[in-house]
């Protein structure tokens, strides 16, 4: 009897030992593995969330972004350049400044600026560049105004190359190489470091 | 043997719940993930793009009247440029290539040492220097004068950083406007300068005032 009931406690823990080792131990190590995964997917969901809570936010300061600056901005930098509007603007610009208007024409229409890298920030999209020429004449003063004036203008109107020639009467004869920018939307290299 | 099948029993039960959370947490990172607006992001992206772009070219706008007065302020009374090149080099500085003239040649000593000395011309090169017999003529090509003058070139460097661009100066316009004597704050007033680029923008507006002319 004492034999019998030995050999069944011995069979017992056996098959304690072996339920063990064939299910509760691997299950603990699927338990663990279960964990790290659901860690991994917390720690990203979090992430997703940080990201869609800084577009939430940048949503919200570009939608307080005043009209006004939204239309100046744009002024500034528009999508196209409309280039009869610039040989335009350049004409009235010439009138203002008093100086004799000789002709304006339009380049170099939407020549891609070329990309460049910035330090701290991703590859930089240089706007798309819209070349025009301008020739007038005028006294000195009269010239300086011309320049002056330009660079009050509410769009970027650069002056790449000029050339100057002395005239009879104190008159100067002015040749400017001018360039205009438009917003350049080449997103795919663009990155926002958040 | 009791305690290992209870042990196993309820590790099987918590490894159901983990799974389940699981399931739980894939469930809500997809939910995030599906949150996220592809166009808000792109609205971002491209007003962030087109304000870096926008501030590259306010950063790097210059006054070319600035130079002017820079190179007015270099140029002795007895020296006359007879004509001027100036090309922009970049972001970097524009590179002036002048042909001078001076009455003698300590005229032309001492405007290579005012060029040397200004703060605003960085590299100075005067080359070219020759003794010529300069002649004036009218308007039917008749020589009315001849003079010894002493002719040169000056190529001159002038960095985009000492010659910027103050938009705030134009906030109130007359300043820099009146210093040359051109236009009155009434005409400064005028929306003919820095009309839009790309008139479309308001092209609506001047459609309808030129409907309310019309009717």
């Amino acid at each position: 009897m004492i034999t019998k009931s030995l050999f069944i406690q011995i069979a017992m823990i056996a098959l304690s030992i072996g339920i063990i080792i064939t299910f509760v131990n691997p299950k603990f190590s699927e338990i663990g593995d279960l964990q790290d995964d659901i860690a991994v997917y917390q720690a990203e969901q979090q992430k997703v969330a940080g990201v869609n809570a800084q577009l939430s936010s940048l949503i919200n300061v570009l939608d307080g972004v005043a009209p006004d600056d939204q239309k100046r901005l744009l002024r500034y930098m528009p999508d196209e350049v409309d280039t009869i509007s610039v040989v335009r603007d350049l004409k009235i610009i010439s009138d203002e400044a008093d100086v004799v208007y000789i002709s304006a024409a339009s380049t170099g229409i939407g020549v891609p600026a070329s990309e460049r890298e910035e330090v701290g920030r991703a590859v930089f999209v240089a706007p798309r560049v819209y070349s025009f020429s301008l020739s007038v004449e005028g006294t000195y003063e009269q010239v300086k105004n011309l320049f002056v004036l330009l660079e009050q203008n509410n769009y970027p109107i650069e002056v790449k190359n000029m050339s100057v020639q002395k005239k009879t009467g104190g008159f100067l004869s002015v040749d400017i190489d001018l360039s205009v920018y438009a917003h350049e939307s080449n997103v795919a290299n663009q990155e926002i470091v958040f | 043997m009791f305690a290992t099948l209870l042990a196993a029993g309820g590790v099987y039960l918590y490894g159901q719940y983990i799974n389940s959370q699981l399931d739980a947490e894939i469930a809500t990172l997809n939910s995030e993930i599906g949150s996220f607006s592809q166009a808000d992001m792109e609205r971002v992206t491209q007003f962030n793009l087109r304000l870096v772009q926008a501030q590259d070219r306010l950063d790097n706008s210059v006054s070319v009247a600035s130079v002017f007065q820079a190179l007015q302020a270099a140029t002795i009374d007895t020296v006359q440029i007879e004509s001027l090149e100036m090309k922009r080099e970049g972001d970097d500085m524009f590179v002036l290539n002048a042909i001078v003239q001076t009455d003698t040649f300590d005229s032309t000593i001492f405007q290579r040492g005012v060029y040397l000395r200004n703060g605003t011309i960085q590299d100075v090169l005067i080359s070219e220097v020759q003794n010529v017999i300069a002649t004036e003529s009218n308007q039917v090509g008749e020589v009315t004068d001849t003079k010894d003058v002493v002719s040169f070139q000056a190529l001159l460097e002038i960095p985009l950083s000492d010659v910027p661009a103050v938009p705030e100066t134009y906030q109130n316009n007359q300043p820099a406007v009146d210093a040359f004597g051109g236009i009155s704050p009434e005409q400064s007033e005028q929306p003919v300068i820095g009309q839009p680029v790309g008139e479309n923008l308001d092209e609506t507006e001047e459609f309808d005032e030129a409907n309310d002319d019309t009717i």
